[in-house]
C-alpha cells in the first residue's frame, strides 16, 4: 500500500485561490481526513487525486507512480487505480449490487471464477451477499453506501478515496457506519483520504487530520493533537465549542508561562515550547477544561463565576458563565441550583491560539516549512 | 476469507495487460460527422446563388443577378406580404391559444383537464399534409362541413382559402409549441405564489393578473418568436390551400420558381433560400439574445403547484364543452374526413357517402407502383434514419455535455441549428451539395440515401433535444464512478451512460420515426421517380387533382404514427410496471 504524495497543489480562479500550495503525505495504510467548511478546497484536493479535477500546478504522486506533475502531465482517472467512494454514492440505477460491484473487475478483464470469487468476498466484507441480485433503488441508505465501498473496493485499489460518504445517513447511522468503516479500514491496511466537513466525525475516524481554509491546509496532525492543540483561532472555532482570553504573558519556568487577564486573578498557567512574541496573547480554553463546582488542583487559579444561561444537553449542561467582563462557557454534568460557582482551570488545558490562519508554533510535532506538511510530523 | 489478504490482489500486474483505447479518434470522428452533415449543404447555397447560370450549366460567372431578380420581382414581394401575414396572425393566435390552453390545464378545475393537455399535443404528432388534406376536405370551399353550413343550412360561410383561414390552420398546428413552453414555466413555478396572492385576500382574476399571466411572459415571448420563425417557412399549408387561389408565400413561391422555371433549378432559388435562412437565423438569433438572462428572473424555489386549483365556478362546463369542441374540430373531426375522404369517390352533401363508397383509393394505393413505393421508401427511411440519427446524436449529446474533448461546446450548436433552419433551405442546399460533391454525392443523389441523409439531417435537433435534458438530468458522479473503476470514455458511455439514457433513446426514436414518416419539405427538391417518398408524393398526387389518393396516403401516414408511438408507449408502461411489480 503506498504512500501518496501531494506537493505544491495550486488552482487558482480568477482571484480566488482555490488551491494555494496544497502540501502532504498520506503515509502508507493510514487514515488521512481533509477537514473543513465548505468551498474551503477539500473536495477539489480529493479531486485532484481521483483524477476529476486537474490543478493549475503542484503534484501528485501514489507510491512511485506520477499521477500528475508540474509540467501538466496528468494520469486520466480511469488509469489511476484508486477505488473512490462518491458522496451521491453514484451506484448504477440499471445493475444489481452484484453487477455493480463486478464492474471493476470487468472493465479489467479478470477471469471469471476470479470474479466470482472476488465479488462474494467484497460483498461479505460488507455484508451484503444476501442483497447481491437487489437493484440500488431496493437498498437502504446505509446499505447503498456498502455498496459504494464495495465497488471501491473490488478491483484490489492501492487507496481509498472517500468523498463525505456519511453526509446522506442519519444521525444513528452515521455513527455506526463510522465505527464499522473505521474497522474496516484497519483491518485492509488501505490507505485511505477521507473528506468530510464534520468535526465528529474527523475525530472519531482518523489517523491524521489536515484542517482546510481558504484552499490552504491550516493545520495538521492527529486528532488529539489539533483538538488540544489548534494553534489558531478558527481551528479551535472549527472542531467545538471554545472560550478564548486575551491578555499578556510572564514566563514561570523554562517553558511555562502565565497569560494575565484583567479580572482573573491568578492568571492562567500555559506550556509552550517556544517564547510567545510580545504583546497580547490569545489562550484557547475547551469548555470541558473549565470545572464547575469541583476542588481546584494545587496551583490552579479560581475564580468566582455567575451563571448567566445553561442548556440542556442529555448527557451534559452547557453553561454560560460571567467572571468579569469575561462571557465563558463551560460544561458539567449535573444541573447546578445556585447562581454563583467557584470555577477553576484544569491542569494543561489552556493553549496558545493566533487570529491569522498561520498556526502557531505548538509543541510536538511542528511543520519544519512554511507549509505544514506530513513528512515532518511524522 | 481473510480480510488482509483482500486488496492484496496484485491490480498493478494487471495494468500492464490493460489497454484502454484513446477517445478522442472517435470524438473526432462523431463530431465531424455531425459538422458536415450540418453544414455541409450551406456553402453550395451560397455558391450557386451568386452564378449567373445553373450550376450543371456551362458559362456560369459570379453574378448578383439572382438577388437582384428577387428583390425586383413583384411576385416575391406579394409572397413575402402574405407570409408576413400569415405569421403574425398564425403566431398570435398559437400564443394566446396555447397560453390559455396551459393556464386551464395545470391551474384550474377544468374536468377533463388531464385528457385535454395530451389532446392538444395532437397536432404535432398526426402528418401536417394529413391535416393540411383532413381541414380541406372538410372546411376547404368545396369541404364537406362547408357545404353542409352553407348549402344545407344557409349560414353564412367561411374561407379556408384565405390568408385569414390558413392563419386559422397555421395556429392549430403551432399551438402546442406555445401551450408546452407555458405549460413547462407553470408547472415548474412556485405555486404558492398564487396561494399568497389568495391568503391576502385576491380572488381569481387577481391571481391571474398579478401572478399567473406576468409569470408566463418569457414564454410568450420565447414561443411567439419561435411560432413565427417557423411560420415563415411553412410549405404545405400555401401549396395545398393556397395555390388554387393563388395566394403565394415565400416557401411555395420559391417551390414553384424551381418546378415551373424555364431553366431547372435556377439560381434565384438559391438565393431566396439563403435570404429566408438570414430572416428566420436573424429571428432565432434575437431570440437567444432577448432570453439569455431569462433564468435570472425566474424563482428559484421549488416547484410546487398552488394549494388550490383556480375554482371556474359557473364557467367550467362552458369552458370544458369549449376545449372539447376545438379538439374535435381541429384534430379529430378532420381525421375522420380524410378517413371519410379515402373511402369515396368524392365528397360532397349532394349525395350520401354510402353510395360512392369505393376501395380504388387503397386498390391504386396497392397497385400504383410510385404510390406504392412511396410507402416502402418512407418506411425505410424512417426505419433506417431513426436509427442512424438517434445512434450518431446520442454520442454527440454524451460527448458534448460529459467529455472532455477539446471541441465539445461547439456540438449543441451543431446539433440545434438544422431544425432551426427552413427545411427547403436544407433542401435545396443538400440538392447542390449532392451535385457538386461528385462523390459520394452522385450515389447520394440517384438512391433514397440522399433523401434519407436531408431527412435525418434537418431532424436531429429533434433527438438532441430529447436526449439533452434526460442527460442533464444524470448524475454527472455516475460517469466519474465508471472512471474511478478503471472504465475508458467509451466503455462508459456504452456501458454506463447510454443503457442509463434507454428510456429517452426509446423516446427519441419514436419520435425521428414519426418525424421522418411526415416530414417533406427538405426533400421536395431531391425527389425524382424511383425513389419516393410519402409526403413528396402526396404533393404531387395532390397537384394532379386526386384528392383520394393522397387522403389514403395520409392515413396510412397517421396509421404508421399511431402504431409507432403505441409500441414506444406499450414498452414504456410496461416498463414501469415492471419496475412496480
Amino acid at each position: 500500500m503506498p504512500e501518496i504524495t501531494v506537493r505544491r497543489l495550486t488552482q487558482t480562479f480568477g482571484a480566488t485561490k482555490v488551491l494555494d500550495q496544497v502540501d502532504f503525505t498520506v503515509p502508507d495504510s493510514r487514515f488521512v481526513t481533509l477537514l473543513g467548511p465548505s468551498g474551503c478546497g477539500k473536495t477539489t484536493t480529493l479531486m485532484s487525486i481521483a483524477g476529476f479535477h486537474t490543478p493549475d500546478a503542484g503534484t501528485i504522486a501514489h507510491g512511485d507512480r506520477v499521477l500528475f506533475d508540474a509540467a501538466g502531465r496528468s494520469l486520466p482517472a480511469e488509469q489511476r487505480d484508486l477505488g473512490v467512494v462518491f458522496q451521491s454514492y453514484a451506484l448504477w440505477p440499471h445493475l444489481t449490487v452484484a453487477e455493480n460491484v463486478t464492474f471493476p473487475l470487468r472493465i479489467r478483464k479478470a477471469g471469471r471464477l476470479e470474479m466470482k470469487q472476488r465479488v462474494t468476498d467484497v460483498l461479505e466484507l460488507v455484508e451484503l451477499v444476501p442483497r447481491a441480485d437487489a437493484y440500488p433503488h431496493e437498498l437502504s441508505g446505509g446499505q447503498q453506501q456498502r455498496v459504494a465501498l464495495a465497488r471501491a473496493l473490488a478491483h484490489g485499489p492501492s487507496a481509498l478515496l472517500l468523498d463525505e460518504p456519511f453526509s446522506n445517513l442519519d444521525a444513528k447511522l452515521r455513527d455506526r457506519a463510522r465505527e464499522w468503516l473505521g474497522e474496516l479500514q484497519r483491518d485492509l491496511g488501505i490507505t485511505t483520504v477521507f473528506v468530510t466537513h464534520d468535526q465528529t466525525e474527523a475525530l472519531a475516524m482518523s489517523d491524521h487530520i489536515l484542517v482546510m481554509n481558504g484552499g490552504r491546509i491550516v493545520r495538521a496532525g492527529t486528532p488529539e493533537d489539533v483538538y488540544q492543540r489548534p494553534g489558531n483561532r478558527f481551528v479551535a472555532e472549527f472542531l467545538g465549542r471554545c472560550n478564548f482570553i486575551t491578555g499578556t504573558a510572564r514566563n514561570l519556568d523554562r517553558s511555562t508561562w502565565l497569560l494575565q487577564a484583567p479580572h482573573l486573578p491568578g492568571g492562567l498557567p500555559f506550556h509552550t515550547p517556544t517564547p510567545p512574541p510580545p504583546g497580547p496573547l490569545t489562550l484557547a480554553l475547551r469548555p470541558e477544561a473549565l470545572l464547575l463546582d469541583t476542588p481546584a488542583a494545587p496551583g490552579a487559579p479560581t475564580w468566582q463565576a455567575e451563571i448567566t444561561h445553561a442548556t440542556f444537553l442529555g448527557d451534559h449542561y452547557l453553561y454560560t458563565v460571567r467572571v468579569g467582563p469575561h462571557e465563558l462557557q463551560a460544561l458539567h454534568r449535573r444541573r447546578l441550583p445556585e447562581a454563583t460557582v467557584q470555577i477553576t482551570l484544569a491542569p494543561d488545558s489552556a493553549t496558545l491560539v493566533t487570529d491569522d490562519p498561520a498556526p502557531f508554533p505548538t509543541e510536538g510535532p511542528v511543520p519544519s516549512t512554511s507549509q505544514p506538511t506530513f513528512d515532518n510530523v511524522l | 476469507m481473510t480480510l488482509d489478504t483482500l486488496p492484496s490482489r496484485a491490480a498493478p500486474q494487471q495494468r500492464g495487460r490493460r489497454r484502454l483505447a484513446p477517445a478522442a479518434p472517435g470524438q473526432y470522428l462523431v463530431w465531424a460527422l455531425v459538422a458536415v452533415l450540418a453544414l455541409a449543404p450551406l456553402a453550395p447555397l451560397v455558391y450557386t446563388s451568386v452564378l449567373s447560370k445553373p450550376y450543371y450549366l456551362p458559362g456560369g460567372v459570379f453574378s448578383m443577378d439572382a438577388y437582384r431578380q428577387l428583390f425586383t420581382d413583384p411576385a416575391i414581394r406579394t409572397a413575402a406580404l402574405n407570409t408576413l401575414v400569415f405569421a403574425t396572425c398564425a403566431t398570435t393566435a398559437a400564443v394566446v391559444l396555447g397560453a390559455a390552453f396551459a393556464v386551464l390545464v395545470t391551474r384550474t378545475d377544468l374536468p377533463g383537464r388531464r385528457l385535454l393537455g395530451p389532446a392538444l399535443l395532437a397536432p404535432l404528432l398526426i402528418p401536417p399534409l394529413g391535416l393540411i388534406v383532413g381541414w380541406e376536405s372538410l372546411y376547404g370551399p368545396s369541404g364537406y362541413l362547408t357545404q353542409l353550413w352553407h348549402r344545407n343550412l344557409h349560414l353564412p360561410v367561411w374561407n379556408l382559402t384565405s390568408l385569414p383561414g390558413m392563419s386559422a390552420l397555421g395556429a392549430v398546428v403551432t399551438l402546442p409549441i406555445a401551450y408546452l413552453t407555458c405549460k413547462a414555466v407553470l408547472e415548474g413555478a412556485d405555486g404558492t405564489l398564487e396561494d399568497a396572492v389568495r391568503a391576502s385576500g385576491g380572488g381569481t382574476l387577481l391571481v391571474l393578473r398579478t401572478v399567473t399571466v406576468p409569470m408566463l411572459r418569457t414564454a410568450l415571448l420565447d414561443s411567439g418568436m419561435l411560432i413565427f420563425t417557423l411560420s415563415l417557412e411553412v410549405l404545405g399549408i400555401p401549396l395545398f390551400l393556397g395555390r388554387p387561389v393563388n395566394i403565394q408565400f415565400i416557401a411555395s413561391y420559391l417551390y414553384d420558381s424551381w418546378s415551373n422555371s424555364p431553366v431547372p433549378d435556377p439560381p434565384i432559388v438559391s438565393a431566396g433560400a439563403i435570404l429566408l435562412l438570414v430572416v428566420t437565423s436573424g429571428i432565432l438569433l434575437l431570440r437567444g439574445r432577448l432570453l439569455r438572462h431569462s433564468t435570472r428572473y425566474t424563482a428559484g424555489t421549488r416547484a410546487t403547484p398552488p394549494a388550490h386549483p383556480i375554482d371556474l365556478g359557473r364557467w367550467r362546463a362552458p369552458l370544458a364543452g369549449a376545449s372539447a369542441a376545438f379538439v374535435a374540430l381541429t384534430s379529430a373531426i378532420p381525421l375522420l374526413g380524410l378517413a371519410l375522404m379515402s373511402n369515396v369517390t368524392s365528397l360532397t352533401t349532394l349525395v350520401a357517402p354510402w353510395h360512392l363508397w369505393t376501395g380504388d383509393n387503397w386498390r391504386q394505393i396497392w397497385t400504383d407502383p410510385t404510390l406504392h413505393r412511396a410507402i416502402t421508401d418512407s418506411l425505410t427511411v424512417a426505419a433506417i434514419g431513426s436509427l442512424a440519427t438517434v445512434v450518431l446524436v446520442a454520442l454527440a449529446t454524451v460527448i458534448a455535455h460529459r467529455s472532455g474533448f477539446r471541441l465539445r461546446r461547439t456540438l449543441p450548436a451543431l446539433l440545434v441549428y438544422p431544425r432551426a433552419t427552413p427545411g427547403i433551405v436544407f433542401g435545396v442546399g443538400f440538392f447542390w451539395l449532392f451535385l457538386i460533391a461528385d462523390w459520394p454525392g452522385a450515389m447520394l443523389r440517384t438512391s433514397l440515401w440522399g433523401e434519407l441523409v436531408a431527412l435525418c439531417v434537418r431532424n436531429m435537433t429533434l433527438s438532441y433535444i430529447v436526449l439533452a435534458p434526460a442527460l442533464a438530468r444524470l448524475s454527472p458522479e455516475l460517469a466519474k464512478a465508471s472512471a474511478a473503476s478503471g472504465a475508458g470514455w467509451w466503455t462508459t458511455t456504452r456501458r454506463i451512460t447510454l443503457p442509463l439514457l434507454r428510456p429517452a433513446l426509446l423516446s427519441a426514436l419514436v419520435l425521428m420515426f414519426v418525424t421522418l414518416i411526415s416530414d417533406y419539405d427538405p426533400v421536395v427538391f431531391l425527389t425524382k421517380p424511383g425513389t419516393e417518398l410519402m409526403g413528396t408524393t402526396m404533393l404531387q398526387t395532390w397537384a394532379k387533382g386526386l384528392p383520394g389518393p393522397v387522403a389514403a396516403l395520409a392515413l396510412v401516414q397517421v396509421l404508421l404514427v399511431t402504431v409507432a408511438l403505441a409500441l414506444g408507449l406499450g414498452w414504456t408502461l410496461r416498463k414501469k410496471a415492471h419496475r412496480h411489480a
